[in-house]
């Protein structure tokens, strides 16, 4: 046969290639460890506020993301599954996704992430549900390496790193340590809180933040064992929960870690095998200051949180058109514990033990209908101890009328099960508990244009449409004045968005804007904690030829706050210039963040006395990698 | 709490969409022929190092075929053209995995599923005379020489002139007539 015969042969289904995200059932969007570096980005959740139709709050403890037209004030990222490899991140006590300084992986050591829009329950199950983003880390190089970060930056921040690839121990290990420090902002200024009772409403000296993180990753044929680990301790300058404003113990420690173990093996047939053992383990850890009958106590909270698990994964290619994947999936929660004591009092204002489990099967079935057209369907059974079983389908159908265009059509209904913190959580001061709690759900139609319009320009266009059930939200309980969470009304969010992107020679750039709108069902009130307009602009450009400059600038509209209030339209530019190749064997990079120094705030939430949290101001951080290597 | 009738409301269409998926998965597929694709890729493989002339000296009594990369299409090369010839010259197909083996190489397959180790690889043969080959448009744009590139169910050709030229490899026009011409990023390769 020859070379143009060859051209002519259709190939069954067998691989997936990575550059192919038209060919995913999904809204997909894909950021690159040079993307990373380029603009800058320190955290994950910087990362992902450069996304398209993402956004995020902070409320100077952790980082909230709110996409597809929701955002619950304070709600711990829950409506978010977060993976690192394929590997669940969310606690098992908050179901929380960590993206700030608190997430144990250090964002060098990401190669790459993959942003899914939209509900994927039918492969992942809870939390998959505005969309997964998973994070794939660096693998060990090819030649051995030895590579060392240190960086500092406004506010007395400072980091080091220090990362070793060996590829000739098993058939190559990686060994990652990152250690952070952070004085925060001396003074933090909150305009709506009273000044006569809070130090004229200054937070001074109480806006710190530490982290130690460690990664470890070893390869041996088709086997795996990766090691993730990491502990962040932020001191808290709001006063949440009631305690005495700019008191240095409000404080809360996150420690998240996983070991697992992983066999992956593909054949010349087609067919995947992919199985995972783990252990994941979570630990929370707060202080608060309250003034009680007069005299300052400490409450201190804490949760820990151990699972085991399992996951088997098998996908076959069928009679050349279809390829069939069929997983089962093993989650035991040994522990989900949470406490809370007050400095001085015998015993425990709360003492709550839980285990649960979590047994699910899915499968799902793409099939390549016509050359231009493929259906993927999928459903996944979620067996839990405590709820309902929970069906989850999805179908999209994925049509390439030419080289240059892609039109999906996705459905997807997702849930997510209420966490221990939700359901169990209660102490006299802030929480009441309510274990009558259902799983919430979502069904979700979305429909993609993507159009490369020449080589160097593409453009998407995107419509979604939203309806959640028996939303878990926090409500005031009136006889009490407490937070309780409870199953509310229906809501419905609707949304449009579009993405241009440009390239020529080294230069690129990006340009996405979201319209939004989600309302409750009954009442057609929009959602609160929700910007209508999201914007971002992203410049690439090469400087002489050794430097590289990334460029974004982010834009909300405004916001209504949880009270009622408004809360302004953020505006913010971020700028980083880099080397593209080493200097004197050192890779340099310097950032400016909010360069204009505009004063940009988020809005607040049930736990704050602040409607809303000033942002950073302008802040500058330069950056020196040396890597030595054997070639 | 279970409610019987609403289960019994949502399993009626459930049921009729597991029927039609079944009708729809098992419909006769488009005509023409069909092949496994690590087969496919390697018969690819085999059939552009026809087209590719190396410079005087650069092969030597075996052409070797490295593969560095991860998956099966190591097995599908050794499988499929071990022991074939380029002309005279038998073709040796090797795994390769560290940067001497990967110098070593004619032909060098590149599979990883990360772009730093592709592009650390392609590194290594920035300026020897080894045909690379990979997978998408994306890895002719970093500085592979040519690409296998999925398009409605098979594989076309992308190739980088500038790659290939700074390897010294002649392509024959034949080939170039068959593939799309990719423009190399700036800086593609570190």
């Amino acid at each position: 046969m020859n070379l143009e015969q060859l051209m002519k042969v259709q190939f069954s289904t067998a691989s997936k290639h990575p550059e192919n995200a038209s060919e995913t059932p999904a809204s997909v969007t894909v950021i690159t460890r040079s993307d990373i570096r380029a603009y800058g980005w320190r955290t994950l959740a910087e990362v992902l506020q450069s996304v398209r139709g993402y956004w995020v709050n902070s409320d100077r403890d952790y980082s909230y993301l709110g996409v597809r037209g929701f955002a619950r004030p304070g709600d711990n990222n829950t409506r978010i599954l977060l993976l690192v490899n394929g590997h669940r991140l969310n606690d098992n006590i908050f179901y929380q996704a960590l993206i700030g300084t608190e997430f144990p992986l250090d964002v060098d050591l990401i190669e790459r992430i993959e942003i899914v829009r939209g509900p994927a329950s039918s492969l992942y199950g809870t939390n998959a549900f505005f969309g997964v983003i998973n994070v794939v880390t660096q693998q060990p190089p090819i030649s051995p390496t030895l590579e060392t970060s240190v960086e500092t930056g406004s506010e007395w921040m400072r980091k080091a790193r220090v990362t070793v690839g060996l590829p000739r121990v098993l058939d190559g290990i990686l060994f990652s340590a990152s250690l952070y420090r952070f004085n925060g902002e001396e003074r933090v200024f909150f305009s709506d809180l009273d000044p006569a009772t809070t130090n004229g409403g200054i937070a001074q000296d109480v806006d710190g933040d530490r982290s130690e993180s460690a990664y470890a990753l070893a390869r041996w044929k088709h086997w795996r064992m990766e090691a993730l680990a990491g502990s962040r301790e932020k001191l808290m300058p709001t006063g949440a929960y009631g305690a005495i404003f700019n008191d240095p113990w409000n404080r809360s420690i996150d420690s998240r870690g996983y070991g697992e173990l992983s066999y992956q093996r593909e054949f010349v047939s087609g067919l995947q095998l992919n199985s995972r053992w783990f252990y994941d383990g979570y630990g929370f850890r707060g202080s608060d200051a309250f003034l009680l009958d007069g005299s300052r106590r400490l409450a201190y909270a804490a949760a820990r949180g151990d699972a085991v698990g399992t996951e088997l994964n098998i996908s076959v290619p069928v009679a050349h058109r279809n390829r069939i994947t069929t997983g089962f999936e093993a989650r035991y929660n040994l522990r989900k514990d949470q406490y809370t004591r007050l400095e001085g009092q015998p015993g425990y204002l709360l003492d709550d033990h839980r285990t649960d489990a979590v047994e699910a099967f899915y499968a799902q079935d793409e099939v390549k209908l016509t050359s231009r057209l493929s259906l993927n369907g999928g459903v996944r059974l979620d067996h839990y101890r405590d709820f309902e079983a929970s069906v989850s389908p999805r179908v999209a159908a994925i049509f390439k009328p030419d080289a240059k265009t892609t039109l999906k059509y996705m459905f997807g209904h997702a849930f997510r099960v209420p966490n221990a913190y939700e359901m169990y959580y209660s102490d006299p001061v802030s929480q009441i508990a309510n274990p009558a709690l259902r799983p919430e759900t979502i069904d979700s139609h979305n429909v993609s244009l993507e159009r490369a319009l020449t080589p160097n320009l593409r453009a998407v266009a995107e419509v979604f449409y939203n309806q959640l059930d028996k939303l878990i939200d926090g409500r005031m309980d009136s006889a009490s004045g407490l937070t309780q969470y409870v199953n509310v009304n229906s809501v419905t969010g609707k949304g449009i968005e579009a993405e241009i992107e440009a390239r020529r020679g080294g230069w690129r750039g990006l340009l996405s804007y979201t319209f939004q709108d989600s309302r409750s069902a009954q009442t057609r009130a929009a959602l609160v904690n929700l910007p209508r307009h999201v914007a971002k602009l992203h410049l690439e450009a090469p400087l002489w030829s050794r430097l590289l400059t990334g460029a974004e600038v982010l834009y909300e509209s405004s916001q209504t706050t949880y009270v009622g209030s408004r809360v302004g339209e953020l505006v913010k530019a971020n700028v980083t210039v880099s080397t593209r190749k080493p200097i004197f064997g050192l890779d340099l990079s310097a950032s400016a963040y909010n360069l204009l120094d505009r004063r940009n705030y988020d809005p607040g939430n049930l736990s704050l006395p602040e409607e809303r949290v000033p942002e950073y101001g302008r802040e500058f951080r330069i950056k020196l990698t040396r890597t030595f290597s054997s070639h | 709490m279970r409610r019987p009738n609403a289960s019994r409301r949502r399993r009626i269409p459930a049921i009729l969409c597991t029927f039609l998926w079944g009708i729809v998965g098992c419909m006769p597929g488009a005509a023409g022929e069909w092949a496994n694709e690590y087969q496919l890729k390697a018969a690819f493989v085999y059939k552009m190092m026809f087209f590719v002339e190396w410079p005087a000296g650069a092969l030597g009594a075996r052409v070797v075929v490295g593969f560095a990369g991860e998956g099966a299409m190591g097995k599908a090369l050794t499988d499929s053209i071990q022991g074939k010839k380029l002309g005279a010259i038998p073709i040796e197909v090797r795994t390769v995995r560290t940067e001497a083996e990967i110098r070593d190489c004619n032909v060098l397959v590149i599979a990883y599923p990360d772009a730093s180790r592709t592009r650390e690889a392609l590194s290594f043969v920035r300026n020897a005379s080894v045909l690379t080959i990979g997978d998408g448009e994306g890895f002719a744009r970093m500085g592979g020489g040519m690409a296998l590139v999925p398009y409605q169910n098979t594989f076309q050709l992308a190739v980088n002139a500038r790659a290939v030229d700074r390897a010294r490899l002649k392509v024959s026009a034949k080939l170039l007539s068959l593939a799309k011409m990719v423009p190399e990023e700036e800086f593609a390769v570190r």
